[in-house]
């Protein structure tokens, strides 16, 4: 992860080779969910703090208010607004008693020879509780603020942006309805890459949401006209070529251990998925070459009006990281960490947390397993689960309760108090993290056998942001646990 | 001496192809301009927090 230096980097990159580069963010940047645990309040703001300053630095122009950016509270980012560089913008929070919004409704840029402007609009769908009354804020239909947004920008605009946390389905209505609108920035949890849909006379596109990749497209825009050329076969062509880049993916992980058909020989299953990719990449392949004769054939006999090229960088491990975000990431990191570890001593004193040992609910620690399945126990000590305590200490994060859960047994669904003051013998990713909790089996082992993991257990922590492309078949046959 | 003399002049060489495709790029973006086409890139993202969490 720490793709945030990587991002800034690139972005750096970018406006070293081009003029007129503007960086946008539709929200959601600062928190996942949309209620934060109060016990991990102060490392999540801490976090959101850090992300803003890497923001700054980035020149960002714009970035939207999604729900999740209003998880600590609206006077929360309303007063990280103050410390950030960049506009935040909502056109439809507004003061319930006046109508007044909180944040700026729109930007007006000049860049590139031309007038932009970006709009922002924060979803309403979602749970009431996510504005208190204390705060006088309501956040408003859309059709309630974009008319006047659009007949206020559309004779000052040359091209009219809109960053929108809303779901598809209305920001594919909102096209439908607005052609004033030239492109759509769509925020939220989709998962995958979204090429620009031309809808009417609107482009919609998003980039992932994990932060894996960054979403970068090159717009020709004609100030006179200000209208899409007609996509064609464009969209079907960008749609392949996604498709390509990601069973390229899954490819070279299945080759990172060497030659599939040598290494998966005994491993049927997992060499016949192997063998499905490679004929997929074939057809695609055959495909793109029929596909892109006909773009070029287009391109020659069509006269110039707006066009754009669309590319999802992902953001890869060796890419180089940007030293003053790096910097900023770091002393970010290291702060949550002192945070959570002045929460663990605060707790550690309350009469709660006396039993510094705690086994929640009915697990009782991979050394309760040992004797009865000493093969298996060994196996497990040669794998990373065993270590994966070791691998948050060595980056100073095991006080980071967002991180623990998966590097520690018997922490998911507990209380911060619970995951910051885990038995020692929980301190890793042990048998109950797969097999479930064992006490009882333990105490009585004819009293009933453990569960057996499934594809579901495993994807409580691979998931895409942490193991993109995660095998379970493989995986599970890696690990070597089976048997008695 | 013939070496470096063969280095320099590589290396005169790349930069000067560098200089060359540089500033063809702006020129075409010139050409654009006149026509009423404007370029413009836009860099985006989503929802990056967590990335500021490397739990390892």
């Amino acid at each position: 992860m720490g793709g945030l230096p990587k991002k800034a980097q690139q972005l750096l990159d970018l406006r070293e080779k081009k003029t007129g580069v503007l960086a946008l963010d539709s929200g959601a940047l600062l928190f996942k969910e949309e209620k934060i645990p109060p016990e991990q309040v102060l490392q999540l703001t801490a976090t959101a703090q850090g992300i803003v300053s890497a923001y700054n630095k980035m020149s960002f122009a714009a970035v939207g208010v999604a729900r999740q950016d209003l998880a600590a509270g609206l006077p929360f980012l309303l007063s990280l607004q103050q410390k950030s560089a960049f506009p935040w913008l909502s056109a439809n929070l507004v003061s319930r008693t006046q109508g007044k919004p909180y944040f700026k409704p729109h930007t007006l840029l000049n860049m590139a020879g031309m007038n932009i402007a970006v709009v922002g609009l924060t979803s309403n769908h979602g749970p009431d509780a996510l504005l208190t009354e204390k705060d006088n804020a309501v956040i408003l239909p859309w059709e309630e603020v974009l008319p006047r947004e659009i007949a206020l920008l559309k004779g000052r605009a040359d091209l009219l942006i809109l960053l929108s946390s809303f779901p598809a389905a209305i920001n594919k209505r909102i096209a439908e309805k607005y052609p004033e609108i030239h492109l759509i920035l769509q925020g939220g949890n989709i998962p995958g890459n979204l090429p620009p849909k031309q809808i009417n006379n609107t482009l919609i596109t998003q980039v992932e949401q994990q932060g894996k990749f960054v979403g970068i497209l090159d717009v020709r825009w004609n100030t006179q006209a200000k209208k899409w050329e007609d996509p064609g076969p464009e969209n079907l062509l960008l749609e392949k070529k996604n498709e390509l880049d990601r069973l390229d993916w899954q490819i070279g992980r299945y080759r990172k251990q060497g030659e599939p058909r040598l290494v998966f020989k005994d491993q049927l299953e997992v060499l016949a998925a192997y063998e499905a990719m490679l004929g997929q990449r074939e057809r695609l392949e055959q495909e793109l070459v029929s596909l892109t004769a006909a773009q070029n054939a287009k391109n020659l006999g069509q006269a110039r009006l707006s066009s754009f090229s669309n590319r999802f960088e992902v953001m890869r491990k060796e890419l180089p990281d940007n030293p003053a975000v790096l910097a900023i990431v770091q002393a970010t990191t290291s702060e949550v960490n002192r945070l959570g570890k002045l929460a663990a001593k605060d707790r550690a004193v309350n009469s709660l947390a006396q039993n510094k040992a705690i086994f929640p609910d009915n697990y009782t620690g991979s050394a309760a397993c040992q004797s009865c399945h000493t093969q298996q126990f060994k196996k497990w000590l040669t794998t990373r689960h065993a270590l994966a305590y070791g691998t948050l200490e060595g980056k100073g994060q095991q006080f980071n309760a967002q991180c623990l859960p998966c590097h520690v047994t018997g922490a998911f669904g507990q209380s911060g108090e619970v995951v910051l003051n885990l038995a020692n013998d929980l301190r890793q990713v042990g048998c109950e993290t797969c097999h479930g909790p064992s006490r009882q089996h333990a105490l009585r082992p004819q009293s009933g056998k453990p569960s057996q993991p499934t594809r579901e257990t495993c994807l409580r922590c691979h998931t895409g942001d942490h193991d993109n492309n995660f095998i379970f078949p493989e995986a599970f046959a890696r690990l070597g646990c089976g048997g008695s | 001496m013939k070496k470096t003399f063969l280095l320099f002049s590589t290396l005169l060489a790349l930069l000067t192809l560098a200089g060359i495709s540089g500033a063809a790029e702006k020129k075409a973006g010139a050409i654009n301009q006149a026509k009423g086409l404007r370029e413009l890139t836009l860099f985006f993202a989503n929802d990056v927090r967590g990335e500021t969490e490397p739990c390892g």
